[in-house]
């Protein structure tokens, strides 16, 4: 495979980079928009500010533990892992219905030894794992995969039942990614078009339905097409949103005197975090996160599109997904495209689950770039010396393996 | 059909990519018609929605006295106010507790803090109004407080307004003169209402960039417009001499429990007040908890009949018309028949013939009558007018008394008799002292002035309190010779308890019935003053002294003048004025050629004691042994401490033992020899 990936000597080396570079201008926008909120609620302006930086440094050590010393990623893969990873979460999820923390009228926490821990993020890179261990064990078995058919829709019955433990926090935003993120991963595995499309269709019947049945949906619609409407109630967080963004103007405020997040703006800091971004560094800052987001997502398409292994495949691509896919989400959202539902901006917003679960499902890229990488070098030597390179470079794969 | 393969997952990975990126690339359009397109429109109304009024308000101006010390100060302090419409949470939001009842819980929450009744607080917030005042002007730990709760229990509708408050640092010290403030930062009496328009506070409305609860944007930048700073006012009065007025007011009122008493120190050689206390007093900052009548400044707003205190003045219109000098011979019968009246002296006694000097000094009824007679109404009055009396003297406070003088063309001869000795003319205790000043001074009356400068914050002066002669109203050669007649009654006449050993005092006692409320005098009511200058040849201080109504002794020289003594003494060693003659006060030098075993033994210390002052401002008394007068007077000056000496030479026993910790103003006794 070509190694060079644009500037990069390899795409781990841009992954890596620009992650850090997402990070940097994270804690500076989440500083920024969070301080006067922060000071007002725990007389402490860094209050965020260090819990971002916290979260990051602890997220960047599993980060590079698992791209590169953990075992490989099929580790965790294997029977006795997803199991286990499958059914703590879900114990997680279970346990936030019930004796969660609330705040803003929603159960979302549960806090641990003073730090306070969102399952709901955990269940995305659960089920990441999830599809990539059983999607892409039936790719490379080249099943046919169908939701109406026993055999394969396990996966997709196990995340319907984390989105309705996610839906009952209630977190409508997070349940809707993880079933969408799995509903992908069926599509990378296989899934028949004209399931695609009939799955579409109850959707969008689902939604008409439910607007027809209660009118404030509807309104939330016509809210959405027109938040000006009702600016003072359900339109109010658009248009501070937009009007947030559309001051920033070309090159933005001076940072730090946006006016949105001095509590105009709800969610400055996590959700709407990048309309505080657009204020302060305008349409440029804004290009050029942008930018950052698709050199990352062409970053992770190197490395799926390389990669000879279908649960490696499955994996990256869940997880550009969960991080690009978000990410255009949310910046849609926060720009009024589609209606709001919370999805986090990774990195840019604040909130540590998140942080910590995004890197290290990006740990796990790096280290399917790692097994790549080993896989070519083997196939680059003779087949004699191949063997024995086999047993001595990875004993510990093979120990695992037995 | 063809099995699905790997490559097949990548290819439609690549169009889900192309997706993602046709997604940002729609985000990105977006933005261009938000940020660019759009931009100035919404730039607009965010500019708008920040945009709020605000209203700054600045502190009042300080008060300070001649040598800056503070006298009244403001800080912005928080005033909490509440909109009971406003105060009730949101509707319920599903999944969200049941509503509480935050008016409720808010009343029976702060009600602590705030030292109310929580069923009152409960009413108030049970209102249809919109603004209610809860508790104005809170001190700064209650207000972090109440903000606390407010916060840590999410209360809507509750609000602080920033306004001035004012805190008189030396308590009732010169209270009358200061005055006070009212909530709404409007001074009520005193400078604080003469001066109300120059300290108080500026209220400015400023557009402002404001948060979503309508806060300033405090510190962050967005806030250009600092509230601006008011004028300092510079009085006359000198803390240490009022220190010592006041502290001998409550002395006096202990002693003669008289009704009410009133004490001005004036310069006169410019009429600048120096000092100027009553009684009853007040505490400022509690205005409120104390009787209107003891707001009053009695030193400028009461009118009384002076008595004999107003003999100089009649002694200097005969001197000036020539009808008398000095020594010119008048027989003092003991009494004098004018019409139907007879005035008798004090004592009822005749002294025979005396020098008109002697008339003064002992105070003569009789002779001050003879006098009086032979002036005539018009001369009275005219003369009477000239110095002043009858008409405000334009001093700086409020509320200042003109006084009542006969129409000559209505006054029959007793009325002429009485006037002469200081009866039928009702004067301010101001008005009475700037007309001795006059004397003391050569001849000037002079206009009294209570404030010594404005100062602008940027340290321009906007005004400057000087020396202003209303006019001449003897000649140099006649308030030389009054002055010396005046320095006799100290001496040796009917003011002998002024006197301090060493200086030159010129004065005069006063004791006079006192006008009753309904007309007429109030019987064995009388008023008692001593007004005097020193020193007599050069005077540097001059000091009026009335008490009203003293209970028992009675006499200006009984009660009056020892106020003036002690006082004047206090002050001039403070001030380092020596004096004049050594007679009884042998000097250093003297005393070391008297007794030459003191310079080879005892004293001079070899080292200067100093004061030490403490960290929190509590002095430690030194040794003053050994000290002469002067060096003990700096060393007290320098702790801030009240000299009473006794005696002269070296200091020798002092009241409190060396090392003793004292607060700043302490009386401090030291015994000379």
């Amino acid at each position: 495979m070509k190694k060079r990936f644009l500037i990069w000597d390899n795409p781990k080396d841009a992954i890596i980079s620009l992650t850090l570079l997402l990070m940097l201008v994270g804690c500076i926008n989440v500083f920024s928009a969070s301080f006067v909120e922060a000071r007002d609620m725990f007389e402490d302006g860094y209050y965020y500010l260090k819990r971002y930086l916290i979260f990051g440094a602890a997220g960047l050590m599993l980060m590079l533990w698992l791209g590169f010393r953990a075992p490989s990623y099929k580790t965790w893969l294997n029977d006795f892992w997803l199991k286990a990873i499958y059914f703590g979460v879900g114990s997680l999820l279970l346990l936030v219905d019930l004796i969660g923390t609330t705040n803003k009228g929603a159960q979302r926490w549960l806090y641990v030894g003073g730090i306070s821990i969102q399952p709901s993020e955990l269940a995305k890179i659960a089920v990441i794992l999830l599809g990539a261990a059983l999607l892409g064990e039936m790719l490379r078995k080249r099943q046919s995969i169908s939701l109406l058919n026993k055999d394969t829709v396990w996966p997709f019955v196990g995340t319907v039942i984390y989105g309705i433990l996610v839906l009952k926090q209630p977190d409508m935003g997070t349940a809707a990614i993880i079933v969408a993120l799995m509903v992908g991963l069926y599509i990378l595995a296989g899934l028949r078009l004209r399931e695609v499309v009939g799955l579409l269709g109850i959707l969008g019947a689902v939604a008409v339905a439910g607007a027809i049945m209660a009118p404030y949906r509807l309104q939330r619609v016509k809210v959405w097409l027109d938040p000006w409407s009702d600016e003072a109630n359900t339109g109010y967080q658009m248009v501070q949103s937009l009007m947030s963004i559309g001051s920033g103007g070309l090159t933005g405020l001076p940072w730090g005197q946006g006016s949105g997040k001095f509590f105009y703006l709800p969610e400055a800091h996590t959700d709407f975090a990048f309309a505080i971004f657009c204020q302060e560094w305008g349409l440029l800052g804004a290009a050029i996160l942008i930018s950052v987001f698709l050199l990352l997502a062409a970053a992770f398409f190197r490395i799926a599109m390389n990669t000879k292994d279908e649960r490696g495949f499955i994996l990256v691509s869940g997880v550009s997904l969960l991080i690009v896919g978000q990410a255009v989400a949310n910046m849609a959202m926060v720009c009024g495209l589609l209606p709001v539902i919370g999805v986090p901006l990774s990195f840019i917003s604040y909130g540590g689950t998140s942080m910590l679960i995004t890197l290290a499902s990006i740990g796990l890229v790096l280290s399917v770039y790692r097994d790549e990488c080993k896989r070519e070098k083997l196939e680059r030597l003779s087949p004699d010396t191949r063997r024995t390179q086999m047993r001595v470079v990875s004993p510990a794969e093979g120990r695992w393996q037995r | 059909m063809k099995k699905f393969s790997l490559q097949n997952g990548k290819k439609r990975f690549a169009i889900i990519g192309l997706l993602i990126f046709f997604g940002f690339g729609t985000v990105f359009l977006r933005l261009i018609w938000l940020q660019v397109i759009q931009n100035e429109e919404l730039a607009r109304r965010a500019a708008n929605q920040v945009t709020g009024k605000v209203t700054k308000y600045s502190p009042r101006g300080a008060i300070l006295d001649c040598n800056g010390e503070e006298l009244a100060v403001s800080i912005m302090s928080k005033s909490l106010y509440v909109d009971p419409v406003e105060m009730q949470d949101n509707p319920t939001k599903k999944g969200e507790k049941p509503e509480r009842d935050v008016k409720r819980l808010a009343a029976d929450l702060l009600a602590g803090v705030l030292q109310m009744k929580a069923d009152e607080l409960y009413a108030d917030f049970t209102t249809e109004a919109r603004f209610i005042w809860l508790k104005r002007t809170m001190e700064p730990k209650e207000a972090a407080e109440v903000e606390r709760i407010i916060r840590e229990n999410k209360l809507p509708g509750l609000h602080f307004l920033e306004e001035s408050k004012r805190y008189y640092t030396k308590k009732s010290m010169a209270a009358q003169v200061l005055g006070f403030v009212g909530t709404d930062d409007n001074g009520l009496s005193g400078i604080e209402l003469a001066l109300d328009s120059v300290v108080k506070g500026a209220e400015t409305q400023q557009q402002e960039v404001v948060d979503a609860l309508g806060r300033p944007m405090g510190d962050s930048g967005f806030n250009k417009a600092r509230p601006q700073k008011m004028a300092s006012v510079y009085l006359t009065l000198d803390s240490k001499i009022q220190f010592v007025l006041e502290d001998a007011l409550d002395k006096a009122m202990k002693d003669t429990k008289a009704a009410s008493a009133a004490v001005i120190l004036m310069d006169p050689n410019t009429g600048a007040i120096l000092g100027m206390a009553n009684r009853p007093s007040f505490d400022p900052n509690t205005f409120y908890k104390y009787p209107a009548t003891s707001w009053t400044n009695r030193a400028v707003s009461t009118i009384y009949e002076p008595g004999s205190v107003f003999k100089p003045i009649v002694g200097v219109m005969g001197l000036t018309e020539k009808i008398i000098t000095p020594t010119t011979m008048i027989n003092d019968t003991g009494s004098i028949q004018i019409a139907d009246r007879t005035i008798r002296n004090w004592d009822g006694e005749g002294m025979g013939l005396v020098p008109f000097q002697d008339v003064i000094k002992f105070s003569i009824n009789t002779g001050m009558v003879q006098l009086g007679m032979q002036l005539g109404a018009q001369r009275m009055i005219d003369y009477s007018k000239k110095f002043g009396f009858g008409s405000v003297t334009g001093i700086e406070l409020p509320g200042e008394e003109e006084g009542i003088l006969y129409n000559p063309d209505h006054m029959y001869q007793p009325d002429i008799a009485t006037m002469s000795i200081g009866q039928g003319i009702a004067v301010t205790p101001l008005q009475m002292l700037r007309a001795i000043c006059a004397i003391a001074n050569g001849g000037e009356l002079l206009q009294p002035y209570i404030i010594d400068k404005i100062v602008m914050p940027d340290g321009r002066v906007l005004r400057q309190g000087q020396k202003k002669v209303v006019r001449r109203v003897m000649s140099e050669e006649v308030a030389a010779q009054m002055r010396g007649m005046m320095e006799k009654v100290v001496a040796a006449g009917g003011g002998k308890a002024a006197g301090i050993k060493g200086y030159r005092i010129a004065g005069k006692t006063g004791t006079a019935e006192k006008l009753a409320e309904t007309g007429g005098y109030a019987a064995g009511k009388y008023i008692a003053s001593f007004v005097g200058f020193v020193p007599a040849d050069k005077p540097q201080y001059a000091m009026l002294i009335m008490l009203d109504t003293p209970q028992g002794a009675f006499y200006g020289s009984q009660v009056s003048a020892p106020v003036f003594r002690d006082t004047l003494q206090q002050i001039l060693v403070a001030k380092g004025i020596q004096p004049s003659s050594s007679e009884g006060l042998p000097s250093f030098e003297q005393h070391v050629r008297n007794n030459p075993a003191v310079n080879s033994t005892v004293p001079p210390p070899a080292k200067m004691p100093q004061m030490e002052i403490l960290a929190d401002g509590k002095i430690k008394l030194p040794d003053f042994s050994g000290l002469d007068m002067r060096q003990t007077a700096e060393l007290i000056q320098q702790g801030r401490l009240v000299l009473v000496p006794h005696g002269s030479g070296r200091a020798r026993k002092q009241s409190q033992p060396p090392g003793t910790v004292v607060a700043e103003g302490t009386k401090l006794e030291i015994w000379f020899e």
